[in-house]
């Protein structure tokens, strides 16, 4: 994908940002000309005084001037403050300002390309480009900043010199340019020799300095008594990162006593001139002091602006990492046909495979089904055999890459995405609860959106009503203790528990259980089984389970291995045959059985 | 506390420590500093001998002299700072190390009870971020103190040269220095106070923004549509910040406002004074070029040094954050050394270990978990403990193995008090894999040795249970075997194992430990029941064992054990061996173990 260019990137950052922050545009542009300014007003006016000095001129000339400069220098400065602090925080709700188009790509591009490192690398580097104001965004516009009023100040100091000895300022020009490309230099070595390795080694002591004060890692630190190994870990992590810091400090000392031999020339050729001038009889002494001063400005300037200049070219790259993430394609939506909403839905599976793209061997293998109403089906087999990724392509997170699934009859591909996602009422395993209120951890909307009838529903169903009211706010209780500090932390069963009331306050038309029951024990999750018809009423169920015996009453049952569905039928019907299935169960079933305790026995009936 | 008893505290504390970790650092500050007090009176002194030379005779040697010495002062001792400057940066990072491992140190050590306190959490992150960036650590703090005192004195030199030629400017200066730094001080409050509701606002910020942005959200965003509570919540954040930041300006620019004409006022005294002194001709041109530079030196200066404190005041409450952890969670354990030194052999010959009348609650709550508790487990016995969430299974391991301390009662092994022993000794004893067990990202034989040297007889033991559970063929088949790294946060090759593997990995870790009690509190969940049964199995076959201690919700895993404990609210409610317990019809064993055997009837 192509870089855009610094132009192009100032038309996006201020074609976003136009519309709120039209005073920001204009404060910048007045605080430069109002800078550029105030760094000659001292100058001029001492130069007065001195001359009026020397010149004795009287006493009242002399206080009427220095009135004059307080009151102008007062009103400056007082006036670029105002400016200042006003376009301080102005600049960082810009910056928030794309936030949303970040966010928003996050939460809408195609979920098997997010899971993509590449996306992920390039979502990493957008989110680098707004979240603080050393980088990308606002980096850029307070540069852009610096840019305007070291520009405008060179061009002002031009003026005042460049009249007197043209000569002078082409020298300034050339040392400040020689600096320049010191420093660029030193930066560019510092990008290669330091920050581009760094990282990797930082990491490296950061993962380190985080489990040791990581609590949870507090058990087995203690029992297996890491600390020792841990920091010296650390130690060693460290000493990369300082070596290499190290080597970037001594090669600054080395730029820097160049850069300082350019300065110290500069200095020569503007004290030689202005000494000379005077000696001359070409300036005053008045002069002399208001020169020194312009000419030290011009240097400064000339040096910042060519500085803000490349630090522009670095932003304007961070922001085009930015663009290219938010600009990545949206989902194609294909045909767009509506799916009604609260209808029953039949899904068809046929001869569907899924392969990542970039892989050769298939994860599914040429599968077919249906879910009708009130199905209960049960996807078994080893962890890896693919079930995972069957919920996946049901819900439409991934597409099929061979063969179809429909929906009512039609391919899935011709709906859109959002409507297929609204089918769906999943409990995964890896339960992912949020450091928002109870409520909106079930309903996953704005709290003002909430549906009492139902989250009542949803919490009497999920038997979450009891753990609901021990705490402290009840459903407006926030979890975790990041937003709150009185926060509550939940157990693996709560979690479990409060992502089952998630599923049913949306009552989608087909639910999808993955492990529900991993951290429950043998009574709770005899209750979950018991009560799925209550839960769910008539809708579809899938689940995904490692225990036969939790999933004997379903009607479907799929066993897959290598992400082939290599039996299916019943319960009864799969016993009957006799297959891998049967054998499965009953080495499960075996495991409760007191006469065959020894893993020997155990064995020589798998063999 | 007093503020100048901060600074006190924070120096006494963090300084001798630096000092004996690296000397050279202190040196190479005060010679900056040196240099720091010559320059300004190179700046200040010398321009007056080029002016008055102008004026005067214009003799050409002087003027190069004079021209050639304010140049030599300027770039010359600002180059040598600059390369001191760079040296002393070398320390940054450190010194930061070094504080931080000192604080890895302290977390690791602590009991830890103090580890599943919040409370202790939250002071663990203030103390490491009051270290780190937001004071700058120890060389943030030596910094402030050599601007601060820099300041100082280059405002008393600028007095002394003031004094020396208009004895009273400096006075009529030094009202209005004060007078703004009245509002400096007033300036940095506010800094402060907003630099306080921010840190909490950015961890907010930081959650919605960084964590929420990570990938494992993104099938519930999707499938929930929860796009528009995302967005508002992240609006409503930033809304929070901007509103702060906003807040923070108006209030900034009013102060400002008075700071300026402060300032401005004093600027103006120091010319006006100046001139007149000079158009009555007390003094030279020279002198008022001198004078007005030295006094616009004292301004700036005098406002540094209240700045300056007030700078080094903030960053040393910071640290004093850190400081008041390291020296106030002192280890119980450590400060109660036992009198088990030097016979270690004995514990190999562990008889029984007996809970007696044990009395224990979590600190902070009101309910206890056990109440006049007791218990016996004597040695070649495999025990599994059962019963439902929350029955204290788990608490039970946290108190065998000394994690938490009991309030009343006694733990004897073979008759003698635990807390008698010494704790380092003590935790010898255990070979346990918790139900969220950590391994870490790191060579696979360094997680299973840990503090031990990979030698020709540990490779071989570590082999040998490789081989016993089952994982050293795969192993053998990585390219670097079982030196190759774990997971691929740090090597693209390192080896990413299955939920059974790193389960295998930490249950070796935990064999080779070689302790007299192994105890696996139930770490095998998430698996499917033909790799849990497998686990459970080796585990249980591996017969060197004294003690054998199995958790699980799986009740499969009761068979393989002489004896079942039931645990129920603190309790042991049922005692005795499968079959006994399966007698007992109305017990909760039987009903437990029937409902997961029976689905497979």
């Amino acid at each position: 994908m192509k870089n855009h260019n610094v132009i192009n990137n100032l038309k996006f950052v201020f074609g976003h940002i136009k519309k709120n922050e039209k005073k920001l545009i204009v404060m910048s542009i007045l605080s430069a000309v109002i800078y550029a300014l105030s760094a000659y007003i001292m100058p001029i006016l001492s130069k007065i005084i001195i001359d009026s000095v020397i010149a004795e001129k009287s006493v009242k000339f002399l206080i009427v001037s220095i009135i004059i400069m307080l009151v102008v220098q007062v009103l400056i400065s007082d006036v670029s403050e105002y400016i200042f602090f006003q376009s301080w925080w102005r600049i960082i709700r810009a910056r928030y300002s794309f936030e949303p188009l970040r966010l928003n790509q996050i939460l809408s591009i195609r979920y098997d390309k997010l899971e993509k490192q590449e996306t992920l690398n390039l979502a990493q580097k957008a989110a680098a480009a707004t979240e603080n104001n050393s980088n990308g965004i606002e980096s850029f516009l307070r540069n852009l900043q610096a840019f305007l009023t070291s520009g405008f100040q060179l061009v002002i100091a031009m003026f005042l010199i460049v009249s007197l000895n043209p000569i002078v300022v082409l020298l300034m020009l050339i040392f400040a340019y020689i600096g320049y490309r010191i420093t660029g230099n030193a930066r560019k070595k510092d990008k290669e020799l330091m920050w581009d390795i760094l990282p990797q080694y930082e990491r490296g002591r950061d993962y380190y300095k985080n489990i040791s004060k990581d609590f949870s890692y507090g058990k087995d630190i203690r029992l297996f008594n890491m600390q020792k190994f841990i920091l010296n870990k650390e130690k060693k992590e460290a000493k990369m990162v300082h070596q290499i810091m190290k080597k970037s400090n001594n090669r600054w000392i080395k730029y820097s006593t160049i850069n300082y031999f350019y300065f110290l020339m500069n200095e020569i050729v503007m004290y030689a001139w202005l000494v000379y001038a005077v000696l001359q009889g070409q300036i005053g002494i008045g002069d002399f002091s208001l020169y020194l001063m312009t000419m030290k400005t011009f240097f400064e300037s000339v040096s910042a602006f060519l500085d803000s200049i490349s630090k522009i070219k670095k932003d304007s790259y961070e922001v085009s990492d930015f663009r290219r993430f938010i600009e990545l394609p949206e989902d194609n939506n294909g045909k767009c046909l509506i799916l009604e909403k609260d209808i029953p839905v039949k899904i068809e599976f046929k001869n569907v495979s899924f392969r990542y793209p970039d892989q050769e061997e298939n994860i599914i293998n040429d599968i077919s089904f249906q879910i009708n109403e009130s199905d209960r089906i049960a996807i078994v087999g080893y962890n890896g055999a693919g079930k995972s990724t069957i919920i996946k392509l049901l819900c439409r997170l991934y597409d099929p890459t061979d063969g179809k699934i429909l929906i009512n009859g039609e391919d899935i591909k011709q709906y859109k995405r959002s409507d297929c996602f609204r089918l769906f009422s999943p409990v995964f395993q890896d339960v992912n609860l949020f450091a928002f209120s109870v409520t909106e951890n079930v309903t996953m909307k704005k709290q003002e959106e909430t549906d009492h009838k139902r989250l009542v529903n949803a919490f009497t169903k999920a038997d979450v009503t009891s753990l609901i009211d021990k705490l402290p706010k009840g459903p407006d209780t926030l979890l975790f203790k990041i937003m709150d500090k009185n926060g509550v932390n939940l157990s693996g069963g709560e979690k479990q528990k409060l992502s089952v009331a998630r599923s049913i306050y949306k009552d989608a038309e087909i639910f999808i259980f993955d492990e529900p029951t991993a951290s429950l024990d043998p009574i709770a999750e005899k209750e979950f089984y018991e009560s799925i018809d209550e839960k769910v009423s008539r809708k579809p169920v899938i689940y995904i389970s490692h225990r036969l015996s939790s999933t004997k009453f379903c009607n479907k049952i799929f066993l897959l291995e290598h992400g082939k569905i290599i039996e299916r039928g019943t319960h009864e019907e799969l016993m009957n045959y006799n297959g891998e299935y049967a054998k499965i169960y009953t080495l499960q079933a075996g495991y409760y059985k007191s006469n065959k305790v020894s893993g020997g026995e155990q064995e020589s009936e798998q063999a | 506390m007093n503020k100048h008893r901060v600074i006190a505290k924070t120096l006494r504390y963090l300084f001798p420590l630096a000092y004996r970790y690296k000397k050279s650092y202190s040196y190479l500050l005060f010679c900056d500093l040196l240099l720091g007090i010559i320059q300004p009176i190179a700046n200040v002194v010398c321009p007056k001998f080029l002016i008055d030379e102008l004026m005067t005779d214009r003799n050409v040697e002087n003027l190069i002299l004079y021209t050639g010495f304010i140049i030599i002062s300027n770039i010359g001792i600002s180059a040598i700072r600059r390369i001191i400057l760079e040296n002393l940066e070398k320390y940054n990072d450190l010194y930061d190390n070094y504080f931080s491992m000192l604080l890895s140190e302290k977390t690791m050590n602590m009991d830890f009870y103090k580890t599943e306190d919040t409370s202790v959490l939250e002071s663990l992150h203030r103390a490491d971020i009051g270290i780190g960036w937001y004071s700058g650590g120890f060389t943030g703090i030596m910094s402030s103190i050599e601007s601060t005192i820099l300041s100082f004195v280059v405002t008393v030199e600028a007095v002394i040269i003031i004094a020396w030629k208009a004895p009273f400017l400096f006075i009529t200066i030094a009202v209005f220095v004060i007078l703004g730094n009245i509002f400096s001080a007033k300036e940095n409050k506010i800094s402060e106070k907003y630099y306080g509701q921010l840190s909490d606002i950015n961890r907010k910020l930081d959650y919605v923004y960084s964590e929420l942005s990570n990938v494992k959200y993104g099938k519930d965003y999707r499938l929930y549509d929860s796009k528009e509570l995302l967005l508002n919540r992240a609006e409503k954040c930033s809304n929070d910040v901007i509103d702060t930041f906003k807040k923070q300006s108006n209030e900034m620019i009013k102060l400002r406002i008075f700071k300026n004409l402060f300032e401005n006022l004093a600027n103006a005294v120091a010319y006006a004074y100046l001139g007149i002194l000079t158009l009555n001709r007390f003094i030279t041109v020279g002198d008022f070029t001198m004078l007005l530079s030295g006094s616009l030196t004292m301004i700036s200066n005098a406002n540094g040094i209240a700045s300056g404190y007030q700078e080094l005041k903030k960053k040393c409450d910071y640290i004093n954050n850190y400081i008041s952890f390291m020296t106030t969670n002192e280890s119980v354990y450590t400060s109660r050394n036992g009198n088990m030194n030097g016979d270690k052999a004995n514990y190999k010959e562990i008889n029984c270990i007996e809970f007696k009348n044990i009395f224990f609650k979590y600190p902070g709550s009101q309910d206890y978990i056990f109440e006049d508790f007791n218990f016996k487990i004597n040695a070649g016995e495999k025990l599994a403990i059962v019963g439902k969430n929350g029955a204290g299974k788990t608490t039970f391991i946290k108190i065998l193995t000394g994690l938490y301390k009991i309030e009343k009662g006694e733990i004897l092994i073979d008759g003698r008090n635990i807390y008698d022993m010494d704790y380092d000794e003590y935790v010898k004893l255990f070979s346990v894999v918790f139900q969220d067990y950590k391994l870490l990202s790191a060579p696979i034989l360094e997680n299973i040795l840990i503090n031990e040297h990979p030698s020709y007889e540990n490779d071989k033991i570590v082999r040998k249970f490789c081989e016993k559970m089952g994982i050293l063929k795969k192993l053998n088949q990585l390219k670097k075997g079982i030196h190759t790294n774990l997971y691929k946060n740090f090597d693209d090759e390192g080896f990413v194992p299955s939920g059974g593997e790193e389960q295998k990995i930490a249950i070796i870790r935990a064999l080779c430990k070689n302790g007299s009690f192994a105890v696996l509190d139930e770490p095998t969940a998430a698996l499917d029941p033909k790799t849990e049964y497998e686990i459970n199995t080796e585990f249980s076959e591996i017969d060197d064992r004294i003690f054998m201690i199995f958790i699980s919700h799986r009740l499969s895993s009761c068979l393989l054990c002489d004896k079942i404990a039931v645990f129920d609210k603190g309790k042991v409610v049922e005692y005795g061996s499968h079959d006994e317990l399966m007698c007992q019809e109305n017990g909760l064993y039987n009903k437990m173990f029937t409902i997961q055997a029976d689905n497979y009837a």
